[in-house]
């Protein structure tokens, strides 16, 4: 079945999205987000900071707010849908090594006509050991 | 160039030019305890939006979406052409936001714990964007400054396509960011 906003039922689980971070995840992601902050991508001087992620580098929040925007864009982009609000925060750092799965679940679908009838998807990202590195909510036009 | 093993992932001309020091001239930058909440800033870079950024950005987020990334078939789409991932507003704010004062993105020690953001329509190639700033709140918390400042994505027909409120956790005090630097310089 094609999806459309009258198709869509809430507690819909969206496919989830899958990362491997390393360090070249994160230094591809710095160039092409030009976010160069050397919490990213400065061993040496990482290592002498206190700052989340202990002595590692951590992976840029952007890149995993990309990740669980993605778990949306896949599901809606097909069907001529958009997203159109996304907000996160980010509870643990990422770090190279880690597997990020993003994720989300339908929650709410608001009426305003065709055109402008939009979902509320919570989303998330979680590491390998299952913890939350980032919870959030996105919304998106579907037609 | 700072981080030239980072050259192998450069695909475009503003990628090539782009300065990767994020502490050059940092001690022009406006930090938590100056910031009057209310200033408003026009950043003086304009970021003309072209398809290889946005199948670059597509790319560094390991997004496949043919409507990211395939210009023949975006054509056959509602949109007629490609359009940039969500996050692409990233990659603006970013290469437009300058050296003074609201240029807090930049500050040494600052980091990101969450943000909203409103996107009204995709960017897409031929947008020139210009970015507009804002400060909204700061505040302290649980021994931390929080900074909050709102962006507005324009382009050059006055068409607002993305307006987003960033939070950092920075540094509170001049004193404070320079021991970023100078560790970065040790």
């Amino acid at each position: 079945m094609n999806l459309n906003f009258d198709s869509v039922e809430l507690g819909t689980q969206l496919p989830n999205v899958v990362r491997h971070i390393d360090r070249d995840v994160i230094n591809r992601f710095a160039v092409g987000s030009f976010d160069y902050n050397p919490i990213h991508l400065d061993p040496e001087w990482k290592k002498r900071m206190n700052l989340p992620g202990g002595k590692s580098n951590i992976g840029h929040g952007q890149m995993t707010m990309s990740f669980m925007a993605t778990v949306i864009t896949d599901w809606v982009c097909p069907a001529g849908g958009m997203v159109t609000k996304i907000d996160a925060k980010y509870i643990k750092p990422v770090l190279p090594g880690d597997v990020i799965t993003a994720g989300g679940t339908v929650t709410e679908k608001h009426f305003h006509g065709a055109g402008k009838n939009f979902v509320v998807v919570e989303i998330f990202a979680q590491n390998q050991n299952g913890e939350k590195v980032a919870v959030g909510e996105a919304e998106a036009i579907l037609p | 160039m700072k981080y030239q093993h980072l050259d192998k992932f450069v695909t475009t001309s503003k990628q090539k030019d782009f300065e990767r020091d994020f502490f050059a001239n940092a001690e022009q930058y406006e930090i938590w305890d100056e910031v009057k909440i209310g200033e408003e800033y026009e950043a003086s870079r304009k970021f003309e939006v072209k398809a290889e950024d946005i199948i670059a950005f597509s790319r560094a987020v390991m997004d496949p979406n043919p409507l990211f990334n395939d210009e023949e078939y975006a054509k056959k789409t509602r949109w007629g052409g490609l359009i940039a991932h969500p996050v692409f507003y990233t990659a603006i704010g970013f290469y437009c936001t300058d050296i003074g004062a609201s240029n807090w993105i930049r500050t040494p020690g600052a980091y990101n714990p969450g943000q909203r953001n409103l996107i009204f329509e995709p960017f897409r190639v031929g947008d020139i964007i210009t970015l507009k700033l804002k400060s909204t709140d700061k505040w302290i918390k649980r021994g931390k400054y929080y900074l909050e400042y709102r962006q507005d994505f324009i382009n050059q027909h006055g068409t607002l396509k993305t307006r987003r409120w960033p939070t950092l956790i920075v540094p509170p005090t001049r004193a404070e960011m320079l021991k970023y630097i100078e560790a970065g310089r040790e």
